[in-house]
């Protein structure tokens, strides 16, 4: 997968002191936001799966019908 | 000073080598970008991450609409984590809320607010209780987060703000004057500060080496506030006059000093005059030149007379 340049991990333009940062850099924190995303995604995905299994059995259809599981 | 130690004199960098989970060594190469920049990325940054799962987000929320407090904060604690639980909590109604975080650990929800942006929770901060914030609030300055703690001064109500800063020492509290994220909150602090309580702060500013930090402050000062605290000056020895002096000449902190020393009373402007020979002339001559600058030249009493002895 290609990495996204910092223009695309946020929205709006860049404030000019990161924008004039070197192209190494402005990866650097592209990345670090990409990192910080997938760590979200997964930590989203383990609890609401596992989550299942502390709450009582009668609500858990409802709560996987909210959650979208 | 080196460039890793020149990033933790940074609290915009700090803040950001948080949100982005990097240690700040790794972003030195920020030091070249100023604060406004700093602030106005780290403003994108977080509405990245905090949007980037909102459905799903907003979907758990509504599950924990469903679900008894007890429950929700039981799978909170040992499933979501504080990141997840950080991210969750602006979905859910502030009472819900409430009723969820007095069910868990101090030490877990001081975990959770290092995650929170404080601006997406100010209704939950408002709704809770203020012995759950007092609490958090010791946690967070025993565990040296200083970062954290800075970040929510300016979305505590009067009355919680005031009960925080009780519960905090002097240290603590100077240690979160560099950090506060929101400088147009300083006003409200001084207010909730009594004056014996300025005072001490003052005299452990002298003794810990934290006048840079407390004059950094004073620029936000309302000029009612400015007078206010300058004559609290009166309660302070001499050496500890002579060593805030020493101080301003050292880190060229004249234009945040000068406006004070113009209200202070003549005892401690004497206090400074008796002390400005031991600055060097460099120093004496940028301090002329800032009062000046600044137009308070003529109420520096004393220390006006010893300064133009002193660069003649």
């Amino acid at each position: 997968m290609g990495r996204k340049p910092l223009t695309e991990r946020v929205d709006g333009d860049l404030p000019a002191g990161i924008a004039a940062l070197s192209e190494e850099h402005r990866q650097l924190l592209a990345d670090a936001i990409g990192a910080a995303r997938r760590e979200q995604a997964e930590a989203l995905a383990a609890a609401a799966e596992n989550s299942l299994n502390h709450i009582p059995r009668l609500l858990r259809g409802p709560v996987r019908k909210a959650v979208g599981l | 000073m080196t460039a890793s130690a020149g990033v933790h004199e940074r609290a915009e960098i700090l803040r950001l080598a948080r949100l982005l989970n990097k240690r700040p060594e790794e972003l030195q190469f920020l030091l070249a970008v100023d604060d406004a920049d700093l602030r106005a990325f780290r403003a994108q940054v977080t509405e990245s991450l905090f949007n980037a799962h909102g459905d799903a987000l907003r979907r758990l929320g509504s599950a924990a609409k469903l679900l008894p407090s007890a429950i929700i904060a039981k799978v909170g604690e040992k499933v979501f984590g504080p990141l997840l639980c950080a991210r969750i909590a602006g979905e859910l109604e502030p009472s819900k809320a409430t009723d969820i975080a007095k069910r868990l650990s101090v030490s877990f929800l001081a975990d959770v607010a290092v995650e929170l942006d404080p601006r997406r929770a100010q209704r939950i901060i408002e709704a809770l209780p203020t012995d759950t914030i007092v609490a958090t609030s010791v946690e967070l300055a025993n565990r040296g987060a200083w970062i954290t703690l800075g970040a929510f001064v300016g979305y505590l109500p009067m009355d919680k703000l005031r009960q925080c800063l009780d519960a905090l020492s002097d240290e603590h509290i100077l240690r979160t004057a560099f950090a506060v994220d929101d400088e147009d909150a300083i006003p409200a602090v001084i207010d909730a500060l009594s004056k014996e309580r300025v005072i001490s702060l003052l005299r452990t500013a002298s003794d810990t080496g934290s006048w840079p930090t407390l004059l950094d402050i004073t620029s936000q000062l309302r000029d009612d506030q400015v007078a206010q605290v300058a004559g609290y000056f009166d309660e302070l020895d001499e050496p500890v006059l002579v060593g805030l002096l020493a101080a301003v000449a050292e880190h060229q902190l004249w234009s945040r000093f000068l406006p004070i020393a113009a209200e202070l009373p003549e005892k401690s402007q004497q206090a400074l005059a008796d002390a400005v020979g031991g600055i060097d002339a460099d120093a004496r001559s940028e301090c002329v030149r800032a009062a000046e600058h600044a137009g308070v030249f003529d109420r520096l009493g004393p220390l006006a007379n010893a300064l133009r002895e002193a660069v003649r």
